[in-house]
């Protein structure tokens, strides 16, 4: 028998810096990637986009605690950001004025104490109904916030807003955080805390109640959890998170305005949930990651990219619910059996047509906008280094079989990606 | 001050409300109208602007207007509607109808380009005034630019001479109230193709708008 | 006092009825098919802009026919090609649906129209004051908006409750398979249901266009105040919808003459907070101030202690 148990010691032993690795080793590569990033692209643009993504990704992270894993709808996160961002920056004045020794580091904690006081608040309101009830409570909230926001003006500043100056506490390791690169640090290690942590919290007993009320409140009361007070235990640790990144997003701007609580925020961050997929917990990150550079850098390409911004949302909606998250895990069980080159090689048929229709719908709606909105500059205009007349018949005519032509072919390749699925998985795997 | 320099006018009301989320200004109109009052100073700008004067025209309330933001994108064309003719009053750094040639030409191509006018003349000054501190220091390091910024004088888009005080970068300016309403030959500009225009009923001297400052700034060490 | 009250109802319930024909579309559909469409507000500023374009070519009245029958399609066929395909995935892709639509909806009208106001202007016929009280004067557009809502509400009541369509529409809210065993189309009438309430926000956004602002933000800026109303009004409940209308125009209206702040109320007290705290703005804030935002406070509460609205049958 000891020799036995010396065995199976010595396997454990062995192989536990292995499973170490195993468990923490994804961790790691973020941590490795989110230090080297700043290496690779080193534009200004670049590291204030990389920053406004790690501040999405704490802000979306949190909303899929709500939205993902609890079930819970909410139209108005965009409050507990305002807060955490509010917090942030008196706590910053206060830290200043009383000389209290502070390191800008730590700031994000008030941020997120603002939002989880908040999140208490409010959440012991909100989180006594569920569904629709929920989000029309959010949405209320969100509009008694921010209208308040400008009248009660010694907190919130009014329409101003209040300012601080991040170099002015005192500095940690001589780095006073002027510097776009020493915020971006900043901003990433707090968004790996907040990950890791997030993360850690889905797998907490408390994590897998949210998910049951989600599925199944009753069934979550009768095995004796009330599921009220689940809902509200997320409301509070979603608050929390979302505090945090609104302390990151002062800290980045310097600035805490009503502007925070726009339901445009609120809005954003569903999208970027949504978008993402809300379904598993690295999809807020892509998502969040993707609308932050769509907003920055779509605006470059097209005046109007707010529309196909929305037509990609209802394109989602209406055939891709699990977002781009669920799309990717969909591939999983084809991935584990090594059976996806064929199911590339069908995409790789079926995808010309369906940029060729992309292209030929873009075309259409950039000629119209062309007509409609900018008919004082003329009807020249060029589509990715095609120079055309927005008002030709030629031109629309061309629009219009790409549009139509596309759709046809890409209907025609549908066969094919489905016989490659076929082919790939003939067996459905036990879940 | 105003008790010392104008003691024949007395404030009668004082209203806050929140920024464009105000659909229906009646009840405002009919505090108004409550008042007495025969002047109104408001800031409303955008929705909250047109939104008043429909209110206040429908309500029949016959008050002199002294805005700061009428001239904003849709206020101008609100004001026609309501058919407050040379009422509506509004204090800015210039305006179209102003006889300077060479804004003038300015806004008559703009126009031409737009179909917009030249609503904010500053953006014009600020746009000129960075690019001669930029040759000036022949530099575009802030510092620099800073520096030649500070104490500019500088000729401003509707003429005339403005100059940035160096103690707290205040840019003075002449200035003008304006009203608006029908035209007359002065006035060949209309706004938003409504027929109606802006005129120039006073102008501030820049030495009348400069007010002391106890601004102590603090300055980047050279 | 009496003027100030008599002014303050009659502007009270003419906001009301405004909310009203705004939202008798949305109670329509939140009633019959239980999606909470953030694209009406869209439909609503559909119907402004439409309007104001039929009525530059054909004039005001051609426009009020015209712009409805056209959103109401629009809406028919985003029920029948795009809602019902959502359907499927549950009530939380519904609402993002209506959601992205809305936001679809604001850019197109921002692209054809622009960002800036256009010019829509009430029609010559309605265009002076009907009568004026204590000196005061009501416009006859105004009153032509109070007809047109009490209409509206009068015409959907007799249809729902004294029609045979109306009945067959009411069951099909809570019964839908039943009504289907019974021979009746359900998804055509789901679909009808749909486009004759997109077709009333479009009626509202033709008449409210002149009387409000047309610009293309109008959507964004009305549609979380719809939302109160049908709420608070209840689910299942047009009579809820009007009576919560009235409730709100007349709550907010009162509200702005009524300038006293806590510090007036309990200045008996002598309790000063410092004017530049919170303690000292909440303090010294005043019900005029603050009276825009009552409706908001007033769907928390509601939510929070009856979510089936104040008239309503059904639960969220």
């Amino acid at each position: 028998m000891t020799g036995a148990l010396t065995a199976r010691d010595a396997v454990a032993a062995r192989s536990a810096p292995l499973a170490a690795v195993a468990r923490y080793g994804i961790w790691i590569a973020v941590a490795a990637a989110f230090a080297v990033l700043p290496l690779v692209f080193r534009s200004a643009t670049a590291l204030t986009m990389m920053s406004l993504m790690g501040i999405a990704i704490v802000f979306a992270l949190s909303y899929n605690m709500l939205l993902g894993q609890t079930g819970l709808l909410s139209f108005g996160h965009a409050v507990y950001f305002g807060f955490g961002a509010y917090f942030a920056v008196h706590g910053m004045n206060a830290a200043m004025a009383g000389g209290l020794p502070v390191p800008l580091p730590a700031i994000p904690l008030a941020g997120g104490l603002g939002g989880l006081v908040f999140a208490i608040l409010f959440g012991w309101v909100s989180t006594r109904r569920s569904g629709t009830a929920f989000a029309m409570i959010s949405l209320g909230l969100a509009e008694l916030v921010g209208s308040s926001a400008l009248i009660l003006r010694s907190f919130f500043g009014g329409e101003e807003g209040v300012t601080t100056d991040r170099t002015r506490l005192p500095r940690l390791f001589g780095v006073s955080f002027g510097q776009q690169i020493e915020v971006y640090y900043l901003i990433a290690a707090w968004c790996l805390v907040c990950m890791f942590l997030m993360y850690r919290f889905t797998r907490t007993p408390l994590g897998r109640m949210c998910n049951a009320v989600r599925d199944n409140a009753e069934r979550a009361q009768f095995v004796g959890y009330d599921p009220q007070t689940v809902r509200f235990l997320a409301f509070c640790v979603s608050g929390f998170f979302a505090g945090v990144a609104g302390g990151l997003a002062a800290i980045h701007f310097e600035i805490a305005n009503s502007a925070y609580f726009n339901a445009t925020q609120s809005g954003n961050v569903l999208l970027a949930t949504f978008i993402g997929g809300s379904g598993y917990f690295f999809g807020p990150v892509i998502g969040a990651a993707l609308v932050s550079y769509l907003q920055a850098m779509l605006g470059d390409i097209t005046d109007i990219w707010q529309l196909y911004f929305g037509l990609l949302f209802i394109a989602m909606v209406m055939f891709a619910p699990q977002g781009i998250a669920g799309l990717m895990m969909m591939h999983r069980p084809l991935w584990r059996k090594r059976a996806l080159p064929k199911v590339a090689a069908a995409y790789a048929i079926a995808l010309p047509p369906a940029l060729v229709m992309l292209a030929g719908v873009a075309l259409a709606i950039e000629m119209s906008y062309r007509l409609a909105a900018k008919a004082a500059e003329g009807p020249a205009m060029t589509f990715f280094a095609v120079r055309l007349s927005a008002g030709s018949p030629l031109a629309w005519a061309g629009a219009g079989t790409l549009a139509i032509g596309g759709f046809i072919l890409f209907r025609c390749t549908w066969p094919v990606v489905a016989a490659a699925w076929t082919a790939a998985a003939p067996r459905r795997e036990p879940p | 001050m105003l008790a010392t320099k104008r003691p024949d006018i007395q404030i009668v009301g004082d209203e806050l409300h929140p920024l464009q989320k105000i659909t229906d200004f009646a009840p405002y109109v009919a505090k108004i109208k409550a008042s007495g009052a025969d002047s109104i100073i408001t800031g409303n700008w955008a929705q909250d602007m047109a939104l008043l004067l429909k209110a206040s025209a429908d309500a029949g309330l016959q008050v002199d207007w002294y805005t700061y933001y009428a001239e904003g994108i849709g206020s101008p064309t609100a004001i026609r509607q309501t058919g407050l003719n040379h009422r509506v009053f509004q204090v800015g750094e210039g305006t179209a109808n102003i006889p300077h040639t060479p804004a003038q030409e300015f806004e008559r191509a703009f126009r031409a380009k737009y179909d917009i006018g030249v609503a904010y003349p500053r953006a014009a000054n600020e746009m000129r005034m960075l690019a001669a501190a930029i040759a000036e220091a022949k530099s575009t390091e802030p510092r620099a630019i800073a520096a030649k910024l500070e104490g500019m004088k500088f000729e401003v888009f509707n003429g005339g001479e403005g100059f940035m005080r160096a103690d707290d970068h205040q840019f003075f300016q002449p200035m003008y109230i304006r009203s608006f309403g029908e035209r007359t030959a002065t006035e060949p500009f209309d706004e938003e193709n409504t027929g109606w225009g802006w005129r120039v009923v006073a102008k501030i001297d820049i030495g009348d708008t400069i007010l002391p400052t106890v601004c102590k700034m603090k300055r980047p060490s050279p | 006092m009496l003027e100030l009250v008599i002014i303050s109802t009659l502007n009270g319930v003419q906001f009301g009825m405004l909310l009203f024909l705004m939202a008798s579309g949305l109670t329509l559909i939140f009633s019959m098919m239980g999606v909470l469409n953030f694209a009406h507000a869209g439909f609503y500023m559909l119907g402004a802009f439409f309007g104001f374009q039929v009525s530059r070519w054909a004039g005001f009245w051609p426009a009020l026919v015209i712009a409805p029958a056209v959103i109401g399609i629009i809406g028919a066929l985003v029920e029948r090609y795009g809602l019902r395909n959502v359907h499927r995935h549950g009530h939380v892709p519904e609402l993002l649906f209506t959601f992205g639509l809305a936001y679809v909806i604001e850019e197109v009208v921002q692209m054809i129209w622009g960002k800036a106001p256009v010019d829509f202007r009430v029609p010559a016929l309605l265009d002076f004051p009907a009568f004026a009280v204590f000196g005061t004067n009501y416009p006859a557009y105004k009153l032509f908006i109070l007809a047109i809502s009490a209409g509206i509400f009068m015409a959907l009541f007799l249809v729902l409750t004294r029609t045979r369509i109306g009945l067959v529409v009411q069951a099909a809210l809570t019964h839908p398979q039943m009504v289907a065993h019974l021979g009746h189309n359900v998804p055509l009438v789901f679909m009808s249901v749909f486009g004759v309430g997109s077709a009333l926000a479009a009626v509202a956004g033709v008449i409210a266009g002149p009387a409000l602002v047309t610009q293309s933000n109008m959507a964004g800026l009305l549609g979380p105040i719809l939302f109160v109303v049908v709420v608070v009004g209840g689910l299942g409940s047009l009579s809820g919808a009007f009576a919560a209308s009235l409730l709100i125009g007349l709550v907010q209206t009162f509200a702005v003459s009524v300038n006293i702040s806590m510090a007036d109320l309990f200045g008996f007290t002598h309790f000063t907070p410092g004017p530049g705290s919170i303690l000292g703005d909440l303090w010294s804030v005043t019900l005029a101030q603050v009276a825009p935002i009552l409706p908001y406070l007033l769907l928390v509460v509601v939510l929070i202690l009856k979510p089936t609205g104040l008239w309503g049958r059904r639960d969220t």
